[in-house]
């Protein structure tokens, strides 16, 4: 019984190693509640064993003029934490003088609902709607209880301003 | 009319052969049990041309209910096989993280030149399906892709290796997204795998590429994401 066990486990790890890609942009709009914003430098999305704690850099942007402003949303393979195991945050970090996180701009999303959301896409058929994440609207300086509607208002703004397109 | 045409092949594995005439018809096998499966355009219609969508796919291994997903200027349309064996247009809705997306029906009138292709969605999935059309393998073909989601395949009956082929010019925050689901990206005038490391002092970001991973199964396709204004042409 217990080398079944073992076994379903091993399908079932099989099973969670998706190919899959995180589609994220933080625009200039979505931190302008941000009160330090020239102090920003980069903008990094981590993912994080839930398990473990232990966090793992997905991708990054480097701020060259001063002010956060990804013109186009980016695209990552994040295959390595297609699992339940994991859970994504965007990071706001200054690297002047050393490492220096300056917040989260969105709160920790399960691998889950960032597939529900379509924000990680793991199926051919869901790649043609793909909805960047965006990065809270209310940055890091003082998060505030609505800033997963304002994210998802963002969203629907650029769902539209696609379908315009 | 009948005698005049030749059937080429049943392809084993992913070859095709033929011998080549005004009316040759080739049948290419593409091995994939995946449910949903990025569908290649290899050949052409009856007499040369643009052959209709709903002629693509053999229904020989599908089974009623499976669907032909077309794509083109932002928004699916739908065929599905009906329980005599025949694609059919059919209507849909795709539910995202945005809402609900409408797909209209498919036209009987509505066709893909080679180098396009379609997504084969399929309810209980064989070993292999099968493609269909009029064989060529004449001269070469060239894909344009205008910004935004484009699906494209090699015109191929043999795997192919996108750094074998000519591109003009893909811009580096542009992606093609392979039927595994692969990501690539544009690097030094090569597609590849990216990863991306993270020196946690100083901040730099440091890209390697693998561009091995850059090929496509002989009758399989991709998703090209056009992220400029500019189109991207590919010589196959």
């Amino acid at each position: 019984m217990k080398k079944l066990s073992v076994l379903f486990v091993a399908i079932c790890a099989g099973m969670a190693a998706n190919a899959s890609y995180l589609y994220w942009q933080v625009a200039a709009s979505d931190y302008q509640n941000i009160t330090e914003p020239g102090r920003v430098t980069a903008v990094n999305v981590w993912a994080v064993n839930t398990a473990t704690k232990d966090k793992s850099f997905v991708d990054g942007y480097r701020v060259e003029s001063g002010t956060v402003n990804m013109s186009q949303a980016q695209m990552i393979d994040v295959s390595a934490f297609s699992s339940g195991s994991y859970s994504f945050y965007i990071e706001l970090a200054n690297y002047s003088s050393g490492y220096q996180n300056l917040g989260n701009t969105v709160e920790q999303t399960p691998y889950a609902d960032m597939v529900t959301k379509n924000y990680i896409l793991e199926k051919p058929l869901s790649v043609s709607q793909a909805v960047a994440w965006h990065g809270g609207s209310s940055g890091y300086a003082a998060p505030e209880p609505t800033s997963g509607l304002l994210m998802l208002l963002g969203v629907a703004a650029l769902g539209l301003k696609r379908r315009k397109a | 009319m009948k005698k005049l045409l030749t059937i080429a092949a049943i392809a084993a594995a992913t070859t095709a052969l033929a011998v080549e005439s005004s009316n040759t018809f080739g049948i290419l096998r593409v091995d994939s049990s995946a449910p949903e499966t990025i569908v290649s355009v290899p050949w052409e219609a009856a007499g040369g041309g643009s052959i209709k969508v709903k002629d693509v796919v053999k229904t020989a291994n599908l089974h009623s209910g499976d669907q032909l997903y077309y794509y083109a200027g932002g928004s699916y349309k739908l065929w599905q096989l009906n329980d005599n064996g025949q694609w059919v247009g059919a209507m849909t809705e795709i539910k995202n993280g945005d809402g609900t997306i409408s797909v209209p029906a498919g036209s009987a009138t509505d066709t893909l030149a080679r180098g396009g292709a379609i997504i084969l969605k399929r309810t209980n999935p064989a070993s292999c399906f099968h493609l269909y059309g009029q064989y060529t393998n004449s001269g070469s073909s060239t894909t344009c892709v205008a910004n935004g989601y484009t699906l494209l395949a090699p015109p191929s009956t043999a795997e192919t290796d996108l750094n074998a082929k000519t591109w003009a010019t893909p811009g580096a925050n542009d992606n093609i997204i392979l039927q595994n689901m692969t990501l690539l990206h544009y690097r030094n005038d090569k597609w590849g795998k990216l990863t991306k490391t993270l020196d946690s002092e100083t901040g730099a970001i440091t890209e390697t590429v693998d561009p091995s991973v850059a090929k496509i199964a002989a009758g399989e396709g991709a998703w090209y994401h056009n992220n400029q204004s500019e189109e991207v042409t590919v010589q196959w």
